[in-house]
């Protein structure tokens, strides 16, 4: 009786954090979403949205953004973290630490310095803007891809894949009938970990492609900016409504291994 | 000001909103007077307000605390006093802002007789009691309470144009095949390059030389919807400006046409803007110029006066010459600009008990402690912009102060009546200083500003302002056009030339939404057709698989059932 009267304490910060810093903000985007200027219901925004060509044009240019960079991310960072976690030496940690450091650092000011870097090769945004904001956003990304797959790949079943091999598989067939079917769960974790957050980047394309490309959160914030709460509103919502159907779609693939690094992160 | 700073939009206004009540709560328990004052971010020298404080409380013997908040653009400043959970007793924004507000019935009238120091020192070109020539009395305000103008809710703080900031030497080498090429300038040598480059952008070609394939890739403009609307307003309408014998108030009705038809031109215009520069910025441009990332930037004079510094200066306290000197030059185009002020305004209170308190009598004081010279002085010191405060033809040295700290920043001369000033070139910044017509001459001691007010090496130089042939005193500033001193006036103040060709821009009202969507129009890229085409491609494709599927999955559970059915 007592332990669980503590446990309803403990809960009680938790419940007010989430209370005020999730509930209480998506309360105020709904209601900003189907409501007008003056406060009145409303289904301008809605209805605005779905007819504005622009809006939907961004959208699927950053639907377009998003896949391309998770897949890229996920081409790329899978090798390294298979590599990391299959290979014995002790500075595996120290390589991942690597990978991840530059996390630590200001997003902002990481972001001001690759502009810095890529002026410095040539690749500036100003006469590539797409090249320098696709760089932008794999490196700022693949942090997040190498995590979940480390985590996951750490727990190989190794016994399946040597089964594999000495059953007749090549390699190749190792990979795809047993390695990657076992790392699924910690790709579908990276994916969503690059997805949404790609779609909603709002300085990687301003700072990077020199205000040349706009991304949904860019106009989202252009919305917010110049007063049009209500649309800029509507347009959070849609971008809320991705994410629940992101996580319905992949709900399936991480729900089969609940001890999988996915949980883990 | 006019900075946009990136910014977290919500949590800052209910943080801020949180601060400002309780420290509304804590007015009663003591018995200071807080003024709360919110400005945008690194624009006012902070030691004013404690000097303020201090000269109070000698003289009055009642302890008044600033509380200085400050914002980033003036729309999250406009989204916090919408959203009223912030009461302030004077903001300080950019005109069409105060215009806004003004409109919506959120500002009170500003009681200028209150305000002796801005009456007296207030430049007459830009706010003016006694007719309507100023350019804050053409911006009009219609609210409940009735019909007015700007001039009387606002009392100005810094102004400036929006113009162009660029740098010849790296234009003319990141481009120089393209120069060699073209038949206009191939055949000058670097120095007349140099020279046909900053007569362009003087000249009424200067924005239409943003357009050209020529400096491509060089040039960024203002990620800000109005200053760009308003460089597309000088393109579309160039043969407007340059042909036409309007009036000034005509000309400028025309710089804040807003029609539907008009929206469209500009948008067409900057679409076609977009695919020759380098980008769009509102806060980096001014870095970008002097670490040479770009070569020309669209600026606002007081950033341009901060990156010509900059480029001059190695080190944070403009101390140390750079080895390097990157030569910045500011111009307006001969064909106009657009005029920024940023102005103060009180926000209406709802109880009127508010109107006769100490908070309003010392937030109308601290206005008018801004507005005397000396302080004007130490603001521009620290943020080089430039002041509505001026100077009056007076020889009294508190009076001309502003020109003396002009003259003392910028004048090559020595000041003696028997020099020969013909070796020097002179900008005429008349217009901009007040001139009383029954003055003969006054002389300005540059001693008290070098001396009392910079605390620098003491300036004796005086210069004698006389009546010339045509009867009329002239503010003439002897300067290098092509000097780091020269550069910086040029930015710093336009030229008796420029005045009859810089408008007011006022607030879009009702066309607002539709110049939004215009921007978006130009900001956001089509997607090319063959994406579009291959994404239906994929669409179809994939729909067509999973419903082929289905049919044949259901075709062959039929035909197991009739089959069944037959074995029976």
């Amino acid at each position: 009786m007592k332990f669980s009267l503590q446990r309803k304490q403990l809960c009680i910060p938790y419940f007010i954090f989430l209370i005020l810093f999730v509930v209480i903000p998506i309360l105020f985007i709904l209601f900003y979403a189907f409501t007008d200027s003056a406060g009145n219901f409303s289904l301008y925004s809605l209805i605005a949205f779905f007819t504005s060509t622009n809006k939907i044009n961004v959208l699927i240019q950053s639907l377009l953004f998003s896949v391309i960079n998770t897949i890229i991310c996920l081409l790329v960072g899978y090798p390294i973290a298979y590599i990391l976690a299959s290979s014995k030496a002790k500075f595996n940690y120290v390589v991942v630490m690597l990978f991840v450091m530059p996390m630590w650092i200001n997003f902002v000011l990481r972001t001001g310095a690759t502009r810095d870097v890529l002026t410095w090769i040539g690749l500036n945004g100003g006469q590539h803007p797409y090249i320098a904001t696709f760089i932008g956003l794999f490196y700022n990304y693949l942090p997040f891809v190498i995590l979940p797959l480390y985590s996951t790949m750490l727990k190989l079943d190794k016994a399946q894949i040597e089964a594999a091999s000495d059953l007749g598989c090549n390699r190749f067939q190792v990979f795809t009938k047993s390695i990657f079917p076992q790392t699924i769960p910690g790709v579908v974790s990276a994916a969503q970990m690059v997805f949404m957050p790609t779609m909603s980047s709002y300085v990687i394309p301003e700072t990077l492609s020199e205000g040349k490309i706009i991304l949904f959160g860019n106009s989202i914030y252009l919305g917010f900016s110049n007063n049009q709460w209500n649309s800029a509103s509507f347009m959070a919502i849609i971008m809320l409504a991705i994410v629940c159907i992101s996580m319905l779609v992949t709900r399936n693939y991480t729900e089969k291994d609940q001890e999988g690094g996915s949980s883990r992160w | 000001m006019k900075k946009n700073y990136r910014s977290l939009f919500l949590i800052p206004f209910l943080l801020s909103g949180l601060t400002a009540c309780s420290n509304n709560e804590t007015n009663n328990k003591e018995d200071t007077i807080y003024v709360h004052v919110l400005n945008a971010e690194d624009y006012m020298d902070m030691s004013l307000l404690d000097s303020f404080s201090e000269m109070i409380y000698e003289r009055d013997q009642k302890k008044v605390s600033i509380i200085y908040d400050t914002y980033d653009t003036n729309e999250t400043m406009y989204n916090s006093l919408k959203t009223g959970k912030t009461t302030y007793d004077l903001i300080c924004c950019s005109e069409y802002m105060v215009q806004r507000l003004a409109n919506e019935g959120l500002l009170h009238t500003l009681d200028f007789s209150k305000l002796p120091n801005y009456k007296k020192y207030t430049t007459k070109y830009l706010h003016s009691f006694d007719d309507n020539s100023g350019k804050l009395n053409l911006l009009g305000v219609n609210n409940n309470s009735g019909t007015y103008t700007l001039a009387d809710y606002a009392a100005g703080y810094m102004w400036g144009t929006l113009g162009i900031l660029f740098n010849p030497d790296y234009v003319l080498t990141n481009n120089e095949a393209k120069f060699n090429n073209n038949p206009e300038w191939k055949d000058l040598s670097y120095e007349e390059r140099k020279e046909k480059l900053i007569e362009t952008f003087s000249s009424s070609d200067g924005y239409s030389f943003l357009w050209d394939d020529l400096i491509a890739g060089t040039q960024s403009i203002k990620d800000s919807m109005r200053d760009t609307y308003a460089i597309g307003n000088f393109e579309v309408f160039k043969d407007y400006y340059l042909n036409t014998d309007d009036s000034y108030n005509k000309r400028n009705e025309k710089f804040n046409d807003s029609s539907d038809e008009t929206i469209e031109l500009i948008k067409n215009k900057l679409i076609e803007l977009k695919s020759n520069i380098f980008g769009f910025e509102v806060d980096s441009g001014k870095n970008d110029i002097v670490t040479q990332k770009i070569g020309v930037n669209v600026a606002w004079s007081g950033d341009a006066v901060n990156s010509i510094n900059r480029g001059y200066y190695a080190d944070d306290d403009w101390t140390i010459v750079r080895d390097d000197i990157v030569e910045l030059y500011y111009t307006i185009p001969e064909i106009g600009a657009n005029v920024w002020m940023d102005c103060f305004a009180t926000p209406l209170q709802n109880n009127e008990s508010y109107y006769s308190s100490d908070e309003y009598k010392y937030t109308l004081e601290f206005l008018d402690y801004l507005s005397s010279p000396d302080n004007a002085i130490a603001n521009v010191y620290y943020n080089g912009y430039t002041s509505f405060i001026t100077s009056n033809s007076s020889s009294d040295e508190i009076d001309n102060a502003m020109l003396a700290y002009m003259l003392y920043s910028y004048d090559f001369s020595d000041g003696d009546e028997d020099e020969d000033l013909s070796s020097y070139e002179t900008y005429d910044i008349t217009p901009f200083f007040n001139i009383d017509e029954n003055i003969d001459s006054f002389s300005v001691d540059l001693s008290y500003v070098s001396e009392a007010l910079l605390e620098e090496e003491v300036d004796d130089r005086v210069f004698t302002f006389s009546k010339d042939e045509n009867g009329e005193i002239k503010i003439l500033i002897h300067y290098d056009p092509s000097s780091f001193e020269g550069r910086l006036l040029t930015a710093q103040y336009p030229e008796r030339s420029d005045t009859n060709t810089l408008y007011v821009m006022n607030d879009y009202g009702i066309q607002n939404d539709k110049i939004v969507s215009m921007w978006e129009d130009v900001k956001v890229n089509p997607l090319p057709l063959w994406i579009v085409v291959s994404l239906l491609t994929f669409v179809i494709l994939v729909l067509g698989y999973l419903g082929s599927y289905k049919l044949i999955r259901m075709y062959k559970l039929k035909r197991r059932k009739r089959l069944r059915a037959l074995n029976k």
